[in-house]
């Protein structure tokens, strides 16, 4: 009797060992799922080339896939439409064939891109918080409209986006894409004009107005940043959260450009310098183009001077235009 | 046929543990049900719990705050049910209704996050009646020991767990930029190991306190 006990370990213990085993194998699997949901891939390889260089230097946000929720059906009022707004507060302008539309910085801060339709055509209207860039999107590619979602990552701390028709990734800022099957492809841009809400509507007083009927719950009234209104916060800190991939130290770090755009050229032009000039002139290689300040708006705006026709340019802060465009020209 | 007699020694040694874990556990449950029967360890529980459940909300911002009114939205809304498993970032899920304050505060109601949130709570409000019943055991058996009260410190994990780059950014943008590297990759594992910690804090206690009334010849609480 005693001999058969020692021959070998109770049947019941053995079965209970393998349900152990097993149940924590099966739990492990579910964690590691729950883990790795929203966790982009690293890319591998040798760096090639600029676009490699930055997939590479993509990092970790905090929030996962879309967990900043894109506006795919923005709802849009009248001036009454947004009574939490300050007559002082930041609002991005966009006005495209006949149509003005205003984006409260306070609502675009908590979803970062809105999915727009404008005079029929497809925009995609994105703000990073981080780098101060405001871009339309005229997002249509060959004859698809692409419609854009937040990766939770960032890169240079700018926004990384992704389209929903191919999964390619997107910095803001660049608009070209660094990663995916659309690799290398740039999209068009439209400028927006950073402004106050009570100037903006002033100047258009037929604007619609995005309000906070988005689709999510978010705390509307207030920027888990800082406040451009109270001038406090990340926006008027030196440092940056994300480390970006160069530095330059001929402005500091959240000093506001102008960046401008023509085929692989860029030029930045310090915002105060416009608007202590009221108008200047500068060239990107041999294009010319013209930067005016808006009294009424309060801002500065950017056209071609010869045609006249709005320029590729946008606001950002210093740090992140150089990290992007290292090679960028500055007009004194 | 060796190879299959080790197999089965190796399963019937974690059978034999799994064992020796499920009577840990039962005892751990059955003492910590009696400790929070009596009163006054009860509202001590329930009184850390609540305070634990509202930072936790308050840190992922499940409930806003603004000293100035300035908060959007009235009365309460309401959003798309279907969004209730969508997460916002690890262990953050999104909100399906709002309850708005005048302004001044508003409370976001996820129901998972309140699930998350509550199995915190109730850790660390049994966590802290067995340590306050643990002490007043001890000092009747003529020891001084506060230890046990340790085992609420991982929930000073959750700090970490529900620390987005936003609320880093408290601490001023160049320690958010110091901290994010370090933090961001780990965030997701916070919130498991301090469920884990304070587990097996609890079970720590419990077998501790335990053996503690054996010893002084007690086997029931008493107030």
């Amino acid at each position: 009797m005693s001999s058969t006990a020692q021959s070998g370990p109770n049947r019941r213990q053995v079965l209970k060992g393998a349900a152990v085993l097993g149940g924590t194998a099966a739990a492990g699997l579910v964690g590691w799922r729950v883990l790795s949901n929203g966790a982009e891939p690293r890319r591998g390889g040798e760096i090639r080339d600029e676009l490699d260089k930055l997939a590479d230097a993509v990092r970790q946000g905090g929030p996962g896939k879309d967990g900043i929720p894109p506006i795919d059906r923005p709802r849009f009022g009248g001036i009454g439409a947004v009574p939490f707004l300050h007559d002082d507060d930041v609002v991005f302008g966009l006005s495209y064939r006949g149509e003005h539309r205003a984006y409260p910085q306070l609502v675009l801060v908590w979803h970062e891109i809105v999915n727009d339709t404008v005079a029929g055509d497809p925009i995609s209207v994105t703000y990073c918080p981080l780098t101060g860039t405001t871009v339309g999107f005229t997002s249509i590619l060959g004859e698809h409209a692409l419609s854009f979602g937040t990766t939770g990552n960032l890169v240079n701390s700018n926004l990384l986006m992704y389209d929903r028709s191919t999964d390619s990734q997107w910095p803001q800022i660049l608009g070209t894409a660094i990663a995916g099957t659309l690799k290398g492809t740039r999209l068009t841009t439209h400028p927006l004009v950073w402004t106050t809400w009570r100037r903006w509507r002033e100047s258009h007083p037929d604007t619609q107005v995005l309000t906070t009927d988005t689709g999510a719950l978010r705390n509307y009234g207030s920027d888990p940043y800082g406040s451009y209104r109270n001038r406090s916060g990340y926006y008027f800190q030196d440092g940056v959260m994300f480390s970006p991939l160069r530095r330059s130290d001929l402005f500091p770090p959240k000093t506001v450009v102008m960046g401008v755009r023509h085929n692989d050229r860029q030029l930045a032009i310090e915002k105060e310098l416009i608007r202590r000039d009221g108008e200047v002139r500068a060239s990107i290689g041999n294009h010319q183009v013209l930067a005016r300040w808006d009294p009424q708006l309060d801002t500065a705006t950017i056209v071609d001077a010869d045609s006249g026709e709005p320029a590729d340019y946008m606001d950002a802060m210093w740090f992140a235009w150089f990290a992007f465009y290292p090679d960028t020209s500055v007009a004194a | 046929m060796r190879i299959f007699s080790l197999l089965a020694h190796g399963l019937a040694v974690v059978g034999s543990a799994a064992d020796s874990a499920t009577r840990l556990f039962r005892s751990a449950f059955s003492l910590s049900c009696a400790a929070l029967r009596i009163p006054r360890y009860r509202r001590i529980g329930t009184a850390v719990g609540a305070l634990v459940l509202t930072i936790y909300l308050l840190s992922i911002g499940d409930i806003a705050v603004s000293v100035a009114g300035s908060q959007g939205g009235r009365g309460i809304q309401l959003t798309s049910v279907s969004q209730i498993l969508q997460a916002r970032a690890p262990y953050v899920f999104e909100p399906i209704a709002a309850v708005h304050g005048w302004g001044y505060v508003t409370l976001f109601v996820s129901p998972v996050n309140l699930l998350l949130g509550a199995g915190i709570a109730v850790l660390v409000a049994v966590n802290v009646a067995i340590s306050a019943y643990s002490v007043r055991v001890v000092s009747a058996c003529r020891t001084t020991s506060y230890s046990r009260l340790a085992g609420v410190l991982p929930v000073f994990l959750l700090g970490f767990a529900c620390c987005a780059p936003t609320v880093l950014l408290l601490l001023g943008a160049g320690t958010a930029a110091a901290l994010i590297p370090i933090f961001l990759p780990l965030r997701s594992l916070f919130y498991p190991l301090t469920i884990g910690l304070l587990i097996a804090a609890l079970l720590w206690g419990t077998w501790k306190l335990r053996r503690t009334m054996s010893r002084g010849g007690q086997t029931t609480f008493s107030q």
